[in-house]
């Protein structure tokens, strides 16, 4: 398709030889900062492993590579060198003797524009397609140290790939109505970032008016993940509840980025063929373009001082003593701010041949825009107010915690996130949506929806009424309601009451269970075992298969209550999965109590035991340590500084009792009694069946320090006899933590 | 053959061209002058395709040259302001020119190179202005293009080059029967090339003739006589301009300039000569028989220069 009409191949390897400087740089840069990066980490985490070597209580986790470790090199591609291609792709048209030399060869502008396009675009690509290929093989060579979801690596590198492409047609569309630098720069910002931060203006605007929307789903159709580039840029400087791989990994925002950015291109390619050579130079090609940039820049500063008085008044009958109207000075400020930033637009734009007159229709024109927009935000909020739909309203709703803290860190909690994938179709809770949108949308009417705020802190307590937060405790939820093609985004607070009735009811859908239960196997994730020593990789992985195979039948109810920090004070272990799957980075703990997961806890139990009898120095030292508290000579006033001994008694599932040196030193039993027992069960160095109901388990835990200062600890788990002559209750009175429920 | 009907061009308020209309036969070499402001780049321009024109068209063998890559592939247009890739040689130039160009000549290319003794993998950020311009030219050339315009581009060659051009672009005219269009403020630069001239000024064309009918057509006679006379003496010849002092008499005469010979010498002159006309001359009386005051134009040119 070598054609002087559409493209060609000449030109295009003319432009591409042209851009060979940006593209080497960075390619050479990324490549530096991603595959360097890799190296280097890797090269850090081989020094720990050789640092920690003689350690048997260290154990290398490898590191889960989340979005955000890899995008950040990769956004020099979007925020740097894509700018830079296509501002010197397209530069050639801010010079007359450029321009006309491009418009005088044997190509029609169609052509020159794709050929260029394409070159730049070819760019692009080959430096994420160097980048991608070296940090994917960089992984793979260093999979000691990283756990990688090489779907999602590419779907990262496919997502900064198609958010540059939008970046790119903006900047083509800029270019190709404007004529010099500073108005290439300006128009591009103005078609990147203008309409949704209009947008955002006045979901904001309508969110603040009607409460029960929250300002990045005031729209469901337009939400702010959707386009990639604002939503990356926006999310840098406020936090509008998306996170970056949210924002990267979505295939709606992905296909919605590159759609936008087909008609973006498409639309530089016909503002480029209508250019006109002699705009070279100029502020804008046309007085169109000019009136456009001077209306939008006074439109968008207006419409924030119409918006924040439709924001100020909006509910209100009696406007005329609102806070001594302070909100038509705000419209007033507002709207001279419009009018000096046009004519300083048009200062630095047009340099030598300003005109104020050209300023004057395009400020009136961005006024009148502005006082639209107080219609438009009124309906709106209205709109959103007059929705109640019933049950049979209502396909499906899907229920998100809103507290989305989540997001702010690379991880997002597994548990947490099933419940935004589910589609609630339970009668049931699509009542209590119904009737707590109902009473929510009352609450704004009455002017009282502050108190949801209030009464949902336990803490807090009002002198005036008595209430307390804990006595009318409100959840917040952001629900989606799915009622038609798009749907609607509602911030909902429940009741108490109505929260646990939704989640009882959630247990009735299969798809939300089975996700508990869908934990990756043991290769795909990265799992950490917490607590007192760690055991190996061997150890690491049957554990974590003892676990697995465990969950299958334990029941969802004593699963979820462990999920939901039920397993207490005991002795539980301590579970952390990390893994990615589906371009998303997630994070799992798990308190596995023995109640509940008794073959893994007794594994664990195990296993520890088997490794600590390997740390002979240890365990001298612990049997040592005990045969002086039975002696009566572990003193802890004598003692070296740095020697420690502590033993804690499993008193039931959700208590325990520390009988350290101290509580030895004041109880008699504990010394007489408890000690020799222990000193027993640890000598005795035979594998214990810690599922035994007989017995009452404890950890001994030892730690002392050598000559040179260097640290060494042992846990060791014993199982006593319950009926040892030792009064238990009275023990755990005074030494105990946690709560009796059962104990025989 | 190049085309241009009722082509008009307006930058905001500013008309560059008013209706130009004219018809470039091939194998000619087509001077244009006027002074700035005059329209003659804007209509290089409309000619080259760079420029839309608002009305009318301009034409290459019968193709519209704007958005044609097949009509403007036949023609090269040598701006009054240069441009060259950044960083590039001659050499890399020649590579771009040749990419772009279908019947670029690379002998041709070495051999104007040579010609004007150039060094072609200098970087031509560092060659002279006028370097620069044989840079231009020697690429237009080297195109072999069968229409080559070149805005101003004698302007800033010292004499012994601006020869040189001039003889190379007689030459591919003469061998290629190319059509080349030049212009220039001053109307001496083009005298000695052009066999075509045209005068445009406030965006209008006020003059295209063919050079040697201008320079033919009319010439400059003194006669003296011993008897006293005056101009009715000479009824019968076609006299433009008339300054007789005392027995010598200056006219401009339009006509056969071997018949008004034969004329005044049976009137037994004491003086006869008979002198050519600068197209300085030429111009300026066949403007003011159009009625326009060319001393003005002429003198905005010379300011130019």
């Amino acid at each position: 398709m070598n054609n002087k009409r559409y493209f060609s191949v000449n030109m295009f390897w003319q432009t591409f030889k042209q851009l060979r400087a940006i593209g080497i740089v960075a390619t050479v840069l990324m490549v530096f900062f991603n595959i360097v990066t890799v190296w280097f980490g890797a090269i850090g985490a081989e020094a720990m492993i050789k640092m920690y070597a003689d350690n048997p209580n260290y154990r290398f986790t490898p590191e889960v590579v989340s979005v955000t470790m890899m995008h950040e090199p990769l956004f020099l591609m979007l925020w740097v060198f894509t700018p830079l291609l296509a501002l010197n792709a397209w530069k050639f048209l801010n010079k007359r003797n450029t321009s006309d030399f491009y418009h005088s060869l044997p190509y029609t502008r169609v052509c020159l524009f794709v050929s260029k396009t394409v070159a730049a675009i070819a760019w692009m690509l080959f430096t994420l397609v160097v980048v991608y290929v070296g940090t994917a093989i960089t992984y793979v060579l260093c999979k000691k140290y990283y756990v990688v979801d090489h779907v999602t690596l590419f779907r990262m590198f496919l997502a900064v790939f198609i958010a540059g492409l939008l970046v790119f047609a903006a900047i083509s569309m800029a270019c190709a109505v404007t004529g010099n630098g500073f108005n290439n720069l300006v128009v591009s910002l103005i078609i990147l970032f203008v309409p949704r931060f209009m947008i955002t203006l006045t979901t904001s605007a309508i969110s603040m008016m009607t409460y029960i929307v929250s300002e990045t789903k005031a729209l469901s159709f337009i939400n702010d993940t959707q386009n990639m580039v604002t939503s990356l840029v926006f999310n840098t400087f406020m936090y509008f509840g998306s996170s970056t791989q949210d924002i990267i990994l979505s295939v709606e925002a992905n296909i919605y980025t590159l759609v936008l950015a087909i008609v973006y291109m498409v639309l530089a390619l016909v503002l480029f063929v209508r250019r006109k050579s002699e705009t070279a130079g100029k502020a804008s090609d046309g007085k169109g373009i000019d009136f456009v940039s001077k209306f939008i820049v006074a439109g968008l500063i207006s419409s924030v001082g119409t918006m924040s008085a439709v924001v100020d008044t909006y509910g209100y009958s009696d406007i005329s003593d609102l806070e001594k109207m302070s909100y038509i000075y705000a419209v007033v400020a507002c709207f001279f701010a419009a009018a000096i930033a046009v004519v300083l637009y048009e200062f630095f734009a047009s340099r030598h041949s300003f005109k104020f007159k050209r300023c004057l229709v395009p400020i009136g024109c961005g006024w009148a825009f502005a006082l639209l927009m107080i219609v438009v935000l009124n309906v709106s909020a209205d709109n959103i107010l007059s929705y109640k739909p019933e049950r049979a309203d209502m396909d499906y709703v899907i229920i998100s915690d809103m507290d989305e803290n989540d997001y702010y860190y690379d991880n997002m909690e597994y548990f947490n996130s099933i419940s935004k994938k589910t589609k609630i179709k339970d009668e049931k809770i699509l009542d209590i949506v119904s009737e707590a949108l109902k009473y929510n949308i009352e609450m704004v009417e009455k002017d009282r929806y502050d108190e949801f705020y209030r009464y949902s802190h336990e803490n807090y307590y009002d002198a005036d009424t008595g209430m307390s937060g804990k006595e009318l405790s409100y959840v917040g939820y952001q629900v989606y309601i799915k009622d038609g093609a798009v749907g609607r985004y509602r911030t909902i607070y429940f009741t108490s009451e109505q929260e646990k009735a939704i989640v009882n009811n959630m247990q009735n859908i299969k798809e939300y269970k089975d996700a508990f239960y869908d934990l990756p196997a043991y290769d795909k994730a990265s799992v950490e075992w917490y607590g007192y020593s760690d055991f190996g990789e061997e150890n690491s992985r049957v554990l974590y298969e003892t676990f697995l195979e465990e969950l299958k039948g334990v029941s969802f109810e004593d699963y979820y209550g462990l999920i939901k920090g039920d397993s207490g004070y005991a002795e539980s272990v301590s579970l952390g999965i990390n893994f990615s799957r589906g371009g998303y980075t997630y994070s799992a703990e798990l308190e596995l109590s023995k109640k509940v997961f008794p073959k893994t806890v007794n594994k664990y139990y195990q296993i520890n035991n088997k490794e600590a009898l390997k740390d002979t120095k240890a365990m001298d030292g612990l049997k040592a340590a005990l045969r002086k508290v039975i002696d009566g000579k572990f003193n802890p006033e004598d003692k070296g500084k740095e020697e420690y001994l502590d033993a804690c008694v499993l008193y039931t599932d959700d208590s325990i009792i520390t009988v350290d040196e101290y509580v030895a030193g004041e109880r008699d039993n504990v010394r007489t009694v408890l000690y020799p027992e222990l000193l027993k069960a640890v000598e005795s160095g035979k594998e214990q069946d810690f599922l035994a109901n007989d017995k009452m388990l404890v950890r001994v835990s030892y730690s002392n320090a050598d000559d040179m200062h260097n640290w060494y600890f042992v846990n060791y788990f014993v199982t006593i006899d319950k009926n040892l002559d030792i009064d238990w209750k009275e023990l755990f009175e005074d030494y105990g933590y946690g709560v009796i429920i059962e104990y025989d | 053959m190049i085309k241009a009907e009722n082509v008009s061009k307006h930058f905001e308020d500013f008309v560059a061209l008013d209706s130009v209309t004219c018809n470039i036969q091939d194998g000619c070499i087509y001077g244009m002058v006027g002074s700035n402001g005059a329209g003659k780049s804007t209509f290089l321009r409309v000619l080259a395709g760079v420029y839309k024109a608002d009305q009318g068209q301009a034409y290459i063998d019968g193709e519209p040259s704007y958005e044609n890559p097949k009509a403007k592939n036949k023609m090269v247009f040598v701006a009054d302001e240069l441009f060259f890739l950044p960083g590039a040689s001659m050499n890399s130039m020649a590579s771009f020119y040749r990419s772009i160009y279908d019947r670029f000549d690379d002998e041709r290319f070495k051999y104007l190179t040579g010609v004007f003794g150039l060094n072609p993998r200098k970087n031509i950020a560092n060659f002279s202005k006028g370097m620069k311009r044989q840079v231009a030219i020697i690429l237009a050339l080297s195109t072999r293009a069968k229409y080559m315009f070149f805005d101003e581009t004698f302007d800033g060659l010292d004499p012994v080059m601006r020869n040189l051009v001039k003889k190379l672009i007689c030459n591919d005219v003469a061998e290629l029967n190319s059509t080349v269009i030049v212009t220039s403020h001053s109307l001496s630069e083009l005298e000695d090339i052009c066999d075509h001239l045209a005068l445009l000024h406030k965006g209008g064309m006020v003059l295209d003739s063919d050079v040697l009918d201008l320079k033919t057509a009319q010439f400059k006679v003194q006669v003296a006589f011993m008897e006293p006379f005056s101009q009715e003496l000479f009824e019968g010849m076609k006299i433009t301009r008339y300054r007789q002092e005392g027995s010598v008499a200056n006219m401009i005469i339009s006509g056969d300039r071997e018949e008004c010979i034969s004329k005044f010498k049976a009137l037994n002159p004491a003086v006869l000569d008979v002198l050519p006309l600068t197209l300085e001359e030429v111009f300026t009386y066949e403007m003011e028989a159009l009625g326009y005051n060319f001393e003005n134009v002429l003198e905005g040119m010379h300011n130019e220069q």
